[in-house]
């Protein structure tokens, strides 16, 4: 038996003080990770939870699926790579050249979530800062539209409320206030005070209300306004419900915080569930100048054409190559029925929704737990992955490095 | 007895639920995913109208697509509002028209509430088909 | 947060009342006390699971819960709704140190943490650190309080068996 340590790739957490005991190479205890974490390391561990190799569902070896990968990805006239949100650093830049190599496009799901905020802020227009800052300094936890119990399970205990670095002698009660802005009654509502509700979709109506850009009255504008203006260090942890309520457009949010930039430190930092969302759309935007929807094929574009919401819909791609992502769960299936004539390659460590719709399947190993590498957290930080046990699969980065080399 | 209503429409806000993923994580998409997804809570007064009570079944219809999962009233939902988890469940009924609204409508569906007893829609009626060749 | 306090005779009412001794305990009123304690599970008792007693044994589970005791502890815990989060954790290592001693705050040597999350669920693993296992402590229910999810619990100590008639 032995133990070890590991970084959690359960979600955007990235909790580094996971202690695995391990016994014949399988994990026995699994140490502070929380059920989702715990659950992750043990479905790699779980056959029934990998994907069989297949080509057009027929059990194969992975040479002969990388092969027939090459001929559907070589074939194609309009080729389109996604997902990658849960990939290391090296396995996307990999991807990207694969793109550039193929003249196809390549896009994540930040294109439908994220990516315009992270845009924004990789452009200077929004603050950032570190989870490191929030813990030691933040008085004002500000989460918008997210719902961390259900999403980040330890979000608050590791990186936010409950490990507040200074806290009153009186008891556990730390310095900050913590503040929820929800359509609904969450779990973290009933642990904010004050939790300010507002009608689904009125977010922008609010945040207009606060700069002042609207006349209407929103009630709940005045109270967050005055509590963020009292705030000396407030981070608004931006979740997908406002982004979505927002349609993507991080406008509002940039003048809200320009707003209160003299009075006080505002910073964000959206609560990306993919382990590195943040590391695709910064090396696609260090390559592009884009976060995400990118295009190769005359020369290097960016825009909406390229995104994969629209090639599937106008059903332009003919072949995709999904990278450890999973969107035949995660969008609509009126969208996804799309994809009906196009060729699908699957690269996944765990069986999915896409995997069962996929023509080529290539298993490979589970970053975090089967391959090490690098990612970056929600805040930017990078995160260095260790590796527990190395497993039968071959790793995202030598998959693509074969198809580089192939192609 | 107030006579049964046959429809309401409600406006669903979809919220991601732990339960549901973990469900997903440790055994894939069977069984204990379909408990936990193919769930719809509705106001009590809703509840009310339509002649249903915890546990019954609803049809959900909106514009690309209906399921049939289990209603459950929540107090804390006003009338004409529901919530459910996100999944596929949910996305069954969402829908992507970037004419109306850039992103895909995932959070927030308009859908119309009918009692039924049909049974819950089985996972495998939302997984995409495909021919693979 | 915790389910409001059970009273033992609010429990009481709903059993059979036969002081049959099937479930272990001497009488039903003890039955009771073992229940809100969670030391014995409702479908301990025989009685309660005929047809008759249909009410009263939905009516105890809702009551009740599905929390079970963890071994050695004050802790009820339901473990499907247990999330890993922590937030128990979290907030114990911050008050376990704290104490009130004769109306002042006053710090208490440092031991180590009684609570844990394994395998993705809360567990007791040194309860003599907890301040409800040293006698003449504050009470402390901060846990079971900031849980999130509802799942943690936590009950009086064992009653020193029961004075009952």
């Amino acid at each position: 038996m032995r133990s070890r340590s590991l970084v959690c790739t359960g979600c955007g957490c990235l909790c580094d003080d996971i202690q695995v005991q391990t016994n014949d190479s399988r994990p026995i205890l699994i140490e502070n990770a929380c059920a989702k974490g715990a659950a992750h390391i043990q479905a790699s561990f779980n056959p029934e939870r990998r994907p069989h190799c297949t080509i057009g569902g027929r059990q194969c070896g992975p040479g002969e699926a990388v092969a027939e990968a090459r001929r559907l990805l070589g074939n194609s006239r309009n080729p389109l790579i996604f997902g990658l949100d849960s990939s290391t650093l090296s396995a996307q830049s990999l991807a990207i050249a694969l793109a550039r190599k193929l003249g196809g496009s390549i896009d994540s799901a930040a294109s439908f979530s994220y990516g315009p905020l992270l845009a924004a802020m990789l452009g200077g227009d929004l603050p950032a800062c570190s989870l490191a800052e929030v813990k030691d300094r933040a008085d004002l936890l500000l989460y918008w539209g997210a719902d961390p119990p259900n999403t980040h399970p330890r979000h608050l205990s590791l990186h936010s409320y409950y490990a507040y670095s200074e806290y009153n002698p009186a008891g556990w009660y730390p310095r900050v206030t913590l503040v929820c802005v929800e359509v609904r009654r969450t779990e973290l509502s009933s642990m904010s005070k004050p939790a300010i509700r507002i009608k689904p979709g009125e977010d922008r109506a609010v945040i207009e209300a606060i700069t002042g850009e609207a006349q209407s009255q929103v009630g709940a504008a005045q109270g967050l306004a005055e509590l963020i203006r009292k705030s000396h260090f407030c981070v608004l942890f931006c979740g997908l419900g406002l982004m979505h309520s927002l349609g993507g457009d991080p406008g509002p949010l940039v003048r809200m915080a320009r707003l209160f930039a003299g009075s006080t430190r505002m910073a964000v930092i959206p609560m990306i569930s993919e382990v590195n969302m943040m590391g695709f759309c910064r090396l696609l935007h260090q390559t592009a100048g884009q976060v995400s929807s990118v295009g190769f094929k005359d020369g290097t574009a960016a825009g909406r054409e390229h995104s994969f919401l629209e090639q599937v819909r106008r059903r332009s791609a003919d072949c995709v190559l999904i990278v450890g992502s999973d969107p035949f769960a995660a969008l609509p299936q009126s969208v996804m029925e799309n994809l009906g004539d196009a060729k699908i390659v699957c690269l996944s460590p765990l069986a999915t929704a896409s995997t069962m719709a996929a023509d080529v399947v290539i298993p490979t190993a589970l970053p975090g737990v089967e391959c090490g590498g690098s990612v970056l957290r929600m805040d930017g930080v990078e995160v260095a992955l260790a590796e527990l046990e190395k497993g039968a699969y071959p790793t995202e980065e030598a998959v693509l490095s074969r198809l580089l080399e192939i192609l | 007895m107030e006579q049964a209503v046959h429809a309401i429409d409600v406006n669903l806000v979809t919220c991601e639920s732990i339960y549901v993923s973990l469900a997903a994580l440790r055994e894939g998409l069977g069984q204990a995913y379909r408990d936990r997804a193919a769930v719809v809570h509705l106001s009590p007064a809703d509840m009310k109208r339509l002649q249903i009570r915890d546990g019954d079944r609803v049809e959900l219809t909106a514009a690309s697509g209906s399921v049939v999962v289990a209603a459950e009233a929540d107090g804390d939902l006003e009338e004409g509002a529901g919530r459910m988890p996100l999944s596929l469940y949910s996305n069954r009924l969402a829908e992507y028209r970037p004419s109306r609204w850039p992103l895909p409508a995932l959070r927030l569906i308009q859908s119309t509430v009918s009692p039924t007893g049909k049974g819950v829609t089985p996972v495998e009626d939302l997984l995409v088909r495909r021919t693979v060749a | 947060m915790p389910r409001k306090d059970l009273q033992p005779l609010q429990i009481y009412r709903l059993l059979p009342r036969t002081n049959c001794k099937l479930c272990g305990c001497p009488t039903c009123y003890a039955f009771a006390f073992n229940l809100i304690s969670r030391s014995r599970r409702v479908e301990d008792c025989p009685e309660l699971l005929k047809d008759e007693f249909g009410e009263s044994f939905r009516a105890l589970k809702k009551m009740l819960g599905e929390g079970e005791r963890i071994a050695g502890s004050d802790h009820v815990l339901d473990r499907s709704r247990c999330t890993g989060c922590g937030d128990c954790v979290a907030v114990c290592i911050r008050a376990l140190t704290t104490i009130t001693k004769n109306g002042r705050l006053a710090q208490r040597a440092a031991v180590p943490p009684p609570l844990k999350v394994m395998d993705g669920r809360l567990q007791v693993v040194e309860w003599s650190s907890c301040k409800r296992a040293v006698p003449g402590l504050d009470i402390c229910n901060l846990c079971a309080e900031k849980c999130p999810f509802s799942a943690l619990d936590l009950v009086k100590p064992e009653e020193p068996d029961q004075e009952d008639s």
